[in-house]
């Protein structure tokens, strides 16, 4: 069996200038939902010119389109209050209320925007396209997406990127942003680097939306390509980021690239065993094998502390699993999940007749720049939607699709109503343009020794170890900043490319390095565990002293700059009524 | 361990669709042959996007993944104790 393959992959280049400048009203950074969806808004909101830049190409690459594209969506059938309070409850309590309360309650025209674009979902054999979260009671998610044969992932992101194109949404593949450009304290652009031929783009814009996803900090799952790149271009004009100590996790095979499954299977009656061949889930969570993803993850971590594992395995010969899979998921599902399932099979491995190596695995940052309610970061112009947003803790399938749906209409229509409003910025000049083209190259323009493929696997060394990323303590948080800032400052004279490949590669291992570092810090400064977030040394949840947002930010020579937040609870339409 | 496996010239027509949708970007036109290549394997991450796209099935993954950063592989401890 072979994947439908999406829509149109190629696309045109919008204008560009001799000498290599794009004039626009707003540009996007990102082409996944939220840049899309951005990009949309903005054009139905009476733009007249908005290009929409990505480091891959357009839409294609994005972790939209990797997804499986299982959103929930809240119609008017469904029971807003119960799903807002066990969203807020899942989140433990750090969510920004307005936004989760508006994104679930506008969720239901966003679908149905979609199906008058022609997307619809295929039903279940029970006659519902919807199925549960795992980990959840109530959450239900739409999992089936298809659009002109298209499913997946795939379907979702080319409904909206095709209404893009045919509102005169101009599109520039290939192109890796390496700096904002500003002028008096706002943004009014940014360049880039053309990852084939290795010149340099300047893009003068009134407006600029960041949707660069998040930070995988290289790992696999289809989003290594998620470099926190949105993360470094926000920190260095001065936003606030927020969240960072947040790191979801889930599980996986080791060996393929299954991931982000076994809460769906676990449902269907799917098991993990331990070394010894016993079930250890419900030792650590009541909630046992149905457990949130990160909760399986953390009970492995403490598993192996007392000799259980690794190796652990995931069962997947439960009978009702496998009727599923092959009534549904076989037949209707698409993405690299199905593609996998078909490949083993062929070389003669069955994940149905015996269980396989399954291992706790470290997915994306939730954390990311802090905006207001529409989207607007610290920094006037500057906009930011998709995962490159700060989402709440704890990552659950189907979350992070919708919210990315809902920030991104949000960001371009907001973005629109500043641009409108704001003085034509072009009279002004730009403050920073010599030196941003300037840091855009300087890799390749180094005669270093250091290759960017090392410091990525330097940083992996320092983020990915257990007492780092699933049960961190203050001690070994303190070793891995100390690494993490000596590899800074000798990246800052050793790093060095020597092609437009690895000039990318170098933006890349430059934003992840930022990013490890504020999770770290982050991580450090929440003195409690909560969620993703579970802390060796505080391993209780505090509610009385951390109902709190850690808020980071360029402090200047080096620095970060920490901010701690009360959440404003009593504003917000659920308090935390302890327990 | 093996990742994106090959591109079988004799099937590949140099159209660039793998090239284009290549998250990780380690494709490249071959400037010679006019025929897609495989330019920085080690940093394929397995996502059958090159494969899914291909007109002409010239590309192949294997579903064995390289070796990925995981929680257990290593732990963070100070010099002194190794």
């Amino acid at each position: 069996m072979k994947l439908e393959s999406s829509g149109s992959i190629f696309t045109k280049r919008g204008r560009i200038a001799k000498d290599n400048t794009i004039d626009t009203d707003l540009l996007v950074i990102g082409s996944g939902l939220g840049g899309l969806w951005s990009a949309w808004a903005a054009l139905d909101s009476g733009l007249n010119r908005v290009a929409i830049v990505d480091k891959c190409s357009i839409g294609e690459s994005s972790q939209s389109k990797m997804s499986a594209g299982a959103t929930v969506y809240c119609t008017k059938r469904d029971p807003f209050d119960l799903w807002f309070k066990e969203l807020v409850e899942q989140q433990k309590y750090l969510s920004r209320q307005d936004m989760v309360e508006d994104m679930l309650k506008t969720s239901g025209q966003l679908l149905e925007k979609q199906k008058e674009w022609g997307l619809w979902y295929e039903k279940m054999p029970w006659g519902s396209p919807t199925l549960h979260v795992g980990g959840t009671k109530n959450l239900k998610m739409h999992v089936l997406p298809r659009y002109k044969g298209i499913g997946g992932g795939g379907a979702i992101v080319n409904v909206i990127k095709d209404q893009v194109l045919a509102k005169g949404g101009e599109f520039y593949s290939k192109v890796m942003i390496t700096g904002l450009l500003h002028s008096q304290g706002k943004v009014c652009g940014a360049v880039g680097v053309d990852r084939m031929t290795g010149e340099t783009l300047t893009f003068k814009s009134r407006g600029v939306v960041i949707a660069t996803a998040d930070c995988s900090f290289g790992n696999t799952g289809c989003i290594g390509h998620s470099t926190g790149d949105g993360y470094k271009l926000a920190y260095d004009m001065g936003a606030r980021l927020t969240n960072m100590e947040f790191w979801g996790s889930n599980t996986g095979s080791p060996q393929y690239s299954f991931e982000s499954i076994s809460d769906t299977a676990a449902n269907f009656g799917c098991r993990f065993y331990n070394n010894k061949g016993q079930y250890f889930t419900h030792k650590y969570t009541s909630a046992g094998d149905k457990a949130e993803p990160f909760k399986i993850a953390q009970a492995m971590a403490d598993e192996a502390e007392n000799g259980g594992g690794p190796p652990y395995y995931f069962d997947m010969r439960s009978l009702a699993w496998r009727l599923g899979y092959q009534l549904v998921l076989k037949r209707k599902m698409t993405g690299f999940v199905t593609q996998m399932f078909e490949e083993l099979k062929r070389q003669g491995i069955d994940p149905f007749e015996r269980p396989m190596e399954w291992v706790p695995l470290m997915r994306t940052i939730r954390g990311g720049i802090r905006t207001d309610m529409n989207c607007m970061t610290d920094i006037p112009g500057l906009f930011a939607a998709g995962t490159a947003q700060a989402l709440d803790p704890n990552g659950l399938n189907g979350i992070s699709t919708v919210r990315a749906m809902w920030s991104g209409q949000q960001a371009g229509r907001q973005a629109a109503r500043y641009i409108n409003g704001s003085y034509d910025i072009k009279a002004t000049g730009v403050d920073n343009l010599s030196e941003a083209r300037s840091l855009a190259v300087k890799p390749l323009k180094n005669s270093g020794a250091i290759k960017p493929v090392e410091v990525i696997g330097l940083i992996q060394m320092i983020v990915f170890p257990y007492n780092i990323s699933l049960k961190k303590d203050s001690k070994s948080l303190l070793m891995a900043i100390r690494a993490i800032r000596n590899l800074k400052s000798v990246m800052e004279i050793e790093l060095a490319a020597d092609s437009p490949h690895e000039l990318s590669k170098a933006h890349e291992a430059m934003n992840m390095t930022l990013t490890a570092e504020l999770y770290l810090t982050a991580s450090l400064l929440r003195e409690e565990s909560r969620g993703d977030h579970y802390r060796e040394d505080y391993q209780k949840t505090d509610n009385k002293n951390w109902l709190k947002w850690i808020n980071l930010k360029n402090g200047g020579n080096g620095n970060i700059a920490t901010e701690i937040e009360p959440v404003p609870l009593n504003k917000y339409k659920l308090d935390y009524r302890g327990g | 361990m093996k990742v994106i496996q090959l591109i079988d010239t004799a099937l590949c027509k140099g159209c660039g669709s793998c090239v284009e949708v290549c998250p990780m970007d380690i494709l490249r036109i071959d400037t010679i042959s006019g025929l897609a290549k495989i330019a920085f394997l080690q940093e394929c991450q397995t996502c059958y996007q090159c494969m899914v796209v291909c007109p002409t099935d010239a590309v192949s993954v294997c579903p064995r993944r390289k070796k990925i950063p995981m929680p257990f592989n290593y732990k963070m401890e100070d010099d002194e104790n190794g």
